[in-house]
């Protein structure tokens, strides 16, 4: 590695230590811990979104897929997350906020009762963890290839750095060095923009040449037939239920977004966030399109990235580049850990243990961060040759994603739906997707279907079922137009 | 459904993002505004989404 990399990526680390360290001065309580004291502005809890959405898979898998499929790659950045993004922005952030919950457990706690929401912090918890073992096992693995240091020597370091501000400095730390992190994952990838269409000829040169070679591979979708990402599937699976069910429902999101000044920051925040989600593609799917373009020499498309940095951009820019996939990974960690602590200190011990002391949820969240981070580390090795139960456990959590979002759209948009009505559909409506699935749906499909049953059990069932304690609506639903008409007259 | 043209595809997701626009227009200005430190134009986060839209209408009508 070049010596000006090497000061590059020395300068970053120490940078984000500083960074965060500094931060932890601020935290006083586990309000402060968890929800940065409520004092986030809207460009920050904007970037931190988009550094805890780029992760472990975005830089390496999304290149590699475009490298094979092209733009359609696109799709997850664009219909897959930007109309659930607008409407997470305008409609549940504020929700949310008028609960005046720390999680989205616990607002499904509120709304249905506290078995449901110890289940959705559980599932959670658990897939957050193999994510984090998975993000620090890609970033020990990116540390050997380019500066040959052994896999245990990156997992210890890069949990040393992580660990440093997260533990001290809680979601402040956290979002503010996800931030830094993302503006040099722009820098990065706009400098491999420029550069690739320079090599290439300009944008027209490097369009003939890809559309040359590739006719389809500037379509934004693929054929209804496509193995892997049939185009009804991407809009109905991806679009109408994977996508709401992340943006709106997922912990790790939404959590800085809850961590905001004001609600208009939570919401603008949110709303920012999209507008610089539109541009991950140039990041992300750009360098395994230049990678075919320049025609690379490559025997996986997974390697579209590193070839990229290796061929095409000169000495400190690669270092850039290098820092930029790092801080992808660091920026997921560091969400993950944070949120996750939150969920089991406050939404499953505040529940299982009803006595427990909340003066010491700081403490308790501070020793859980280290514990989670620490677990990660420890299963980092291990997921080279547990690949398959990895991905065994991602499906398992987008088993659950068509039932949850059921149960968050009838329980945000109706006075219906009741808490025994809504464990039975979330145990009935996993099975089902289950079932779909072992039948050898493509999960796509699955979870449209698993979403389609889900809203018709929990719509029939609560119609036979009543709430144990009716829950506070005003706060927690959004009133109905014919609720709202009943009213007035 | 495997028979669907891929054309579909495009008309489908400009139609939605149609859609969300005209969601987006029907939410009150003063809930836009709860927490906004003053109520200056561009505090309007329903300009922000109507500008995404653009983009993505664009996009999706340039990729077909």
């Amino acid at each position: 590695m070049h010596p000006l990399d090497l000061t590059i990526i020395v300068a970053y680390l120490g940078l984000i230590i500083f960074v965060g360290v500094r931060l932890s001065g601020r935290v006083k309580d586990a309000h402060d811990f968890f929800l940065a004291g409520r004092s986030l502005t809207f460009w920050v809890i904007g970037l931190s979104i988009i550094g805890t959405n780029i992760g472990a898979n975005s830089y390496i898998g999304a290149s590699g897929n475009a490298y094979q499929v092209g733009v359609a790659q696109a799709n997850f950045e664009w219909i897959g997350a930007i109309p659930a993004m607008v409407i997470a922005a305008l409609i549940f952030i504020p929700l949310y906020w008028k609960a005046e919950v720390y999680s989205i457990p616990e607002y499904l706690g509120l709304r249905y009762n506290q078995a449901v929401r110890v289940t959705a912090a559980l599932i959670t918890s658990i897939v957050a963890v193999f994510a984090i073992a998975v993000a620090l096992w890609a970033i020990a693995i990116t540390l050997e290839t380019y500066l040959g240091w052994p896999t245990w020597v990156g997992i210890l370091v890069t949990g040393t750095v992580v660990g440093a501000y997260s533990v001290a400095g809680g979601l402040a730390a956290v979002a503010f060095t996800d931030s830094l992190q993302v503006s040099i994952m722009f820098i990065g990838g706009l400098v491999i923009v420029g550069l690739g269409l320079f090599e290439t000829g300009g944008f027209d040169g490097f369009a003939a040449t890809l559309s040359q070679d590739n006719p389809h591979h500037l379509q934004a979708y693929l054929p209804a037939d496509h193995e892997t990402f049939p185009w009804p599937g991407v809009i109905l699976g991806l679009g109408l239920v994977l996508s709401p069910a992340y943006w709106c429902a997922g912990q790790a999101i939404l959590q800085r977004s809850l961590g905001a000044r004001t609600q208009w920051d939570a919401s603008a925040g949110m709303m920012f966030a999209a507008l610089a989600k539109t541009f991950v593609p140039l990041l992300v799917v750009f360098p395994g399109l230049l990678a075919l373009v320049m025609h690379a020499d490559i025997a996986f498309p997974d390697q579209a990235m590193a070839w990229v940095i290796k061929n095409v951009l000169p000495p400190g820019i690669s270092g850039l580049m290098f820092i930029a996939i790092i801080a992808a990974l660091q920026s997921s960690i560091d969400s993950g850990i944070n949120s996750t602590s939150l969920m089991i200190t406050r939404d499953i011990r505040h529940v299982l243990f009803k006595h427990a002391d909340r003066s010491k949820d700081l403490v308790i969240g501070r020793y859980l961060t280290l514990v989670l981070l620490l677990a990660g580390m420890a299963t980092a090795p291990l997921i080279a040759e547990m690949g398959g139960i990895y991905q065994f456990i991602q499906t398992v959590l987008s088993l659950f994603q068509g039932p949850m979002l059921a149960l968050l759209l009838l329980g945000a948009f109706t006075r219906r739906a009741t808490a025994t009505a809504g464990l039975w559909t979330l145990v009935s409506g996993v099975v089902i997707a289950a079932a779909l699935l072992y039948l050898g749906m493509n999960m796509l499909y699955v979870a449209f279907t698993s979403l389609i049953y889900s809203l018709v059990a929990l719509w029939l069932l609560s119609g036979f079922t009543q709430p144990d304690t009716p829950p506070d609506f005003d706060k927690l639903t959004y009133l109905p137009w014919w609720h709202k008409n009943k009213e007035a007259s | 459904m495997t028979e669907l043209p891929v054309a579909w595809a495009n008309y489908a997701s400009i139609a939605g993002f149609l859609c969300l626009g005209i969601v987006v227009w029907m939410i009150p200005r003063h809930l836009i505004y709860r927490g906004a430190a003053d109520d200056a134009r561009w505090r309007d986060i329903r300009i922000w989404a109507t500008v995404l839209i653009a983009i993505q209408l664009v996009l999706y009508v340039v990729f077909t």
